[in-house]
């Protein structure tokens, strides 16, 4: 074979590489030959200890694939994260949100409740009553029960709205982490 | 020998060649299948995988008689990748011929 036959042969072998990466990989076999001959050897002899194009084509896109998987990952990644998308937003629509709204409501109705016990208190207190000491004493004792009652849920409702805010995060970060398809990573 | 297993022991090699003096591709063969036989032609796809891992660089300089060539030199990546690869190889063939030897003496 030739120098020219072998690097015919060879930029056939090589037709599915971008132009400028195949005229890059010629240009090194090119070389070779030029400074194989400059020595005075065989083109023949040189094509022979290259071995055959087809191989060395096979070797190049093997590693022209492994380089692109990355690009290509970014692309399938592209269509994945809309369809994650979609169907994240079908399920999060139909599953998640009524759940959701509902656990928003006993939260809300909760505060509600803890805001009456407060009013309560309050009115209890100042419910004016002519009679004695000791109705006095049973409305501010009642109140105390009552804002006792109070600041104690206001305490627990706190801690489960933090709860509830880092379970909905969590829930926003998976959603978000299987939009970029990094769910299995 | 072993194809898969030869390919990745001629990327230490390469590395050591051009650690030892810049050379560009024809020279490098040659240096490399006076010790390994291979198919030269499996060279430029590993020099070119070396170069877009920085592991090697690329420049071009002229020579005396004929047209300027692509030397390839070694980088500082290359040079800890490479002490890598002799420290794996050391480990490796060591324990290959402890292995053979205790076959061979029991």
């Amino acid at each position: 074979m030739t120098h020219t036959e072998y690097l015919n042969h060879l930029e056939k072998h090589l037709h599915q590489l971008p132009e400028q990466e195949k005229q890059e990989v010629l240009a090194d076999y090119q070389e070779h030959f030029e400074m194989g001959m400059l020595e005075g050897r065989e083109a023949s002899e040189i094509a022979k200890d290259l071995g055959h194009p087809r191989d060395i084509a096979k070797e190049v896109y093997l590693q022209f694939r492994i380089e692109n998987a990355e690009t290509n990952k970014s692309i399938t990644n592209l269509s994945q994260a809309i369809l994650s998308t979609m169907s994240l937003g079908l399920f999060n629509l139909i599953i998640v949100l009524g759940p959701a709204i509902a656990l928003l409501g006993i939260y809300i109705s909760l505060w509600a409740a803890v805001f009456s016990l407060y009013v309560g208190a309050i009115g209890v207190f100042f419910v004016t009553s002519s009679s004695g000491v000791q109705l006095i004493l049973l409305q501010l004792f009642s109140a105390m029960v009552l804002a006792g009652l109070g600041i104690m849920l206001t305490i627990g409702l706190i801690k489960l709205g933090n709860m509830l805010y880092q379970l909905f995060m969590k829930y926003v970060k998976w959603n978000v982490k299987i939009v970029k398809g990094e769910n299995y990573v | 020998m072993n194809p898969q297993f030869k390919k990745g022991i001629l990327e230490l090699c390469v590395l050591v060649i051009v650690k030892q003096k810049d050379q560009y591709g024809y020279e490098l063969a040659q240096n490399l299948t006076e010790k390994i036989a291979i198919a030269e032609g499996s060279l430029y796809p590993l020099l070119r995988r070396l170069t877009k891992e920085d592991y090697l660089q690329t420049y071009m300089a002229k020579s005396t008689e004929g047209p300027p060539r692509k030397y390839y030199r070694l980088t500082d990546e290359g040079e800890r990748y490479m002490e890598t690869l002799i420290h794996d190889w050391n480990i490796f063939q060591e324990s290959v011929n402890h292995l053979i030897k205790e076959v061979y003496e029991s």
